[in-house]
């Protein structure tokens, strides 16, 4: 597989348990001290029937459709590393980065209509620390 | 006050209001009170008190069912829980709280809301939707007489997979007095009856969703804290255990002390426990690790059996020892196939094992015949019988519509001295420990306050180092169940797990201070504070059974536990009878402050625990 140019989380959902602390933990870190999944930056896709969990978050792409689609210049490449991040101040809410993110990991924040994207918390990402499992672990590498 | 964490409100749900329309109405929690109940059981009972008398049958439409959280349920810190609270149609109106993890619990917070009260009959079968502020009641005819897993696959298919969903199975609607409430395919409300509760308000489910917040005291100090707990969760023996193998460790120390339910309580130790425990489960079934919302050590094992035509979450230790060794079954692959039919059907896995098993033993003494089951060679470990009866119970045919009434009542209509075996306290089945090899756990299922249940204290291989007690005599058990039990409170009003106990907290409440600190921002919270709500809370539903008619006589046990010696294991001949039982149960009463005639709390311990104002109709 092609080296990625930017950090990321990557992923290994066998690993998951489905308890979602990241997103308890991730909306909390992201919103002033307020615990609600809806603005987690990290969801998990439970199954639980199939026995399926899968972890979904922003791969920090290569070559980021979000930035381009946004009609405002509001994500930029000005992140930890370059990673695109989103200016919450100048974003309408237009969703046109959620509707082009292949991997379907641009949230959207239905009460204040701003898209929700993972910063990786500057390096150190909350969700990957609290994750007893290992289903989540952040790789540095530029 | 501070109130940070409380979603705030209680949401009253009159499902035939006026004109047989759904009355919706919300009320802010009480602030004068909350500090003295908190929420979950204590502020649940409060309401439940509240809103019943001795007079209100389980199954008439005012008999409320309640969904209750408390405070730190769905905060970053732990696994959460709801409370099922309600009159219980299996011990004929006695207080019920039955607690269920997965997703549910958070979802009730989200939506804003810190309780769900339920009351009224729907003119047709119904489910009840709530998103945030928008309340519908909505045709369920469709969904009616499906499985619980049918059901809630169907929900999430029509709504999308973000509503979290309560159900209930053919065995609620059916009036089954041990249905079970059934949430996230897997996680139940287990105990009591509140699926037949349910049932009764013509009420399938509630599909819920929620996009409000829950706000923190202290964010950074709950950060720092939550790792803290999730280190010694994890390298603790008991975390790890817990994590590896889930409850269905406990089948190791049961059979070490020889307190393992085996063939309808007649022994204690179980020739084919090999096949069964633990470390059978994880070699033959077990294919990954599940955890409710917020858990870090999460416990639950996703098992395949019977060449993947089962799918479960379990079995869990209970089930093993009910509907495993307690029914004389040595295959794990068929429990976790009982396991799955009991989830299906929304039938309580405990009870229905005992019931079987109260069944089999009936029809080995020769009190019922062929002709009673249908045919059926209902001998211990045959289980075909067991699964046939699964289904039996659930849909109330045969022999099953005598046994769905529970083992007290099954045995009173049999007759022929066969009450003498039927393992019940106060007409709620008896799980899986067996009290004649640890005296303490006899005490605990007589002092429980929903009947035969091990879930508020379990005396059964505690740490010598923490408490001295006597396994098989009457010194220190009061003392500990009363501890016990007292240590479980704080959580139980949380809601948290209480498995947090099990692994570093038995006993203790200072962490559970620290909690109550970060989350709700109760600066002054004291260990004491919490030890005399712990009182307070223990003593509140033992005044909602009082009211129901509760006295000494009933705290009891049935009499193969009471009087019959244990045949084998270290308790072998041991009979724990009336001398030792009524000096633990004097002693504990002496420790509650309850009256040692009578068993109800004086006047001096309701005042001593501020409760006086709170039980408005109290004589």
């Amino acid at each position: 597989m092609k080296a990625k140019k930017y950090p990321s989380i990557h992923i290994d959902s066998q690993k998951c348990s489905g308890c979602r602390l990241c997103e308890l933990v991730c909306s909390t870190q992201k919103s002033a001290g307020v615990t609600n999944p809806q603005k987690s930056r990290i969801r998990v896709e439970v199954e639980h029937r199939e026995n399926q969990n899968v972890p979904q978050v922003c791969q920090q792409c290569d070559d980021p459709p979000c930035v381009t689609a946004c009609p405002v210049g509001a994500i930029s490449r000005s992140g930890f590393q370059g990673i695109p991040v989103i200016d919450r101040g100048a974003c309408t809410g237009c969703e046109a980065c959620v509707q082009v993110c292949p991997y379907r990991v641009m949230f959207f924040d239905r009460e204040e209509k701003v898209a929700l994207k993972c910063d990786l918390c500057g390096g150190e990402p909350e969700c990957v620390k609290n994750c007893l499992q290992g289903a989540i672990r952040f790789d540095a590498k530029a | 006050m501070k109130m940070e964490g409380y979603a705030g409100k209680i949401l009253y749900v009159n499902v035939s209001g006026p004109g047989g329309n759904l009355a919706v109405r919300t009320e802010p929690l009480d602030a004068t009170i909350l500090r003295r109940l908190i929420g979950g059981r204590g502020y649940g009972a409060y309401l439940l008190y509240q809103l019943t008398t001795p007079a209100t049958d389980p199954f008439h439409p005012e008999n409320p069912i309640i969904f209750s959280t408390g405070p730190l349920t769905g905060t970053p810190l732990a696994g959460s829980k709801f409370v099922t609270i309600t009159k219980s149609p299996l011990t004929g109106g006695l207080f019920l709280d039955s607690y269920s993890g997965g997703e549910v619990a958070g979802e009730i917070k989200f939506a804003g809301y810190d309780h769900i009260v339920i009351q009224g009959r729907a003119p047709r079968p119904s489910y009840l939707l709530i998103d945030d502020d928008r309340v519908e009641l909505r045709d369920g005819s469709s969904l009616w007489g499906k499985t619980t897993l049918e059901a809630e696959a169907m929900l999430k298919k029509t709504l999308g997979p973000e509503y979290k969903i309560i159900v209930i199975g053919p065995a609620g609607e059916n009036g089954v007095p041990f249905s079970c409430i059934c949430t996230d395919y897997y996680h139940q409300s287990g105990r009591g009856g509140a699926g037949a509760v349910m049932g009764s308000k013509n009420l399938k489910a509630l599909a819920i969703r929620g996009t409000r917040g829950i706000s923190i005291a202290d964010a950074r100090g709950l950060a720092a804290f939550r790792a803290y707990l999730a280190e010694r969760f994890r390298k603790s023996q008991y975390g790890e255990l817990r994590v590896k193998y889930g409850t269905p460790y406990t089948t190791v120390s049961v059979s070490s002390i020889g307190v393992l339910p085996t063939r309808n309580f007649q022994q204690g130790t179980f020739e084919g426990i090999e096949k069964i425990n633990c470390f059978s489960m994880k070699e033959k079934i077990w294919v990954s690790d599940h955890g409710c919302l917020g858990c870090v050590a999460p416990c639950m094992n996703f098992v395949r059996a019977r060449k993947g035509r089962v799918r479960v979450v379990g079995p869990e230790y209970e089930t093993i020892a009910l509907l495993g060794s307690n029914v004389g079954v040595d295959d794990i692959e068929r429990i976790a196939e009982f396991n799955e039919l009991c989830d299906a059907h929304g039938l309580d896995t405990i009870s229905t094992g005992n019931v079987i098993a109260f069944a089999m033993e009936c029809y080995e003494r020769g009190l019922i015949d062929r002709g009673a089951t249908g045919g059926l060679d209902l001998r211990f470990g045959n289980a075909d019988a067991v699964a046939e009866m699964i289904g039996q119970i659930a849909m109330r045919r045969g022999l099953g519509d005598l046994l769905a009434d529970g083992v007290k009542k099954a045995a009173q209509r049999i007759g022929k001295g066969s009450s003498h075996f039927a393992i019940h306290v106060k007409g709620m089945e008896i799980p899986g420990y067996e009290p004649r090899g640890a005296f303490a756990m006899g005490l605990a299922y007589a002092t429980a306050t929903r009947g035969g249940c091990h879930r508020r204290a379990k005396p059964v291989e505690i740490p010598q180092d923490r408490f001295r007690y006597d396994n098989f005599g009457f010194e220190g058990n009061a003392a500990m169940v009363k501890k016990l039990q007292d240590a479980r409170e704080p959580i139980h009003c949380g809601i948290l797990c209480d498995a947090l106990l099990r692994f570093c907290f038995e006993a203790e409440m200072k962490d559970v201070a620290q909690m109550y600190r970060l989350v709700v921002g109760w600066e002054d919270v004291s260990v004491p504070e919490l030890s005399q709500l712990a009182e307070r809370i223990y003593t509140l539903t033992r005044c909602f059974n009082v009211r129901e008619g509760i006295r000494r006589k009933d705290d009891t046990l049935p009499p193969r536990l009471l009087y019959e010696p244990l045949p084998d294991g270290p308790g072998k001949g041991k009979i724990i009878g009336d001398e030792t039982f009524n000096q633990m149960l004097s002693e504990y009463y002496h420790l509650r402050g309850w009256d040692p005639q009578t068993g109800i709390p004086t006047r001096e311990t309701l005042k001593r625990l501020e409760l006086l104002d709170l039980l408005s109709d109290w004589a």
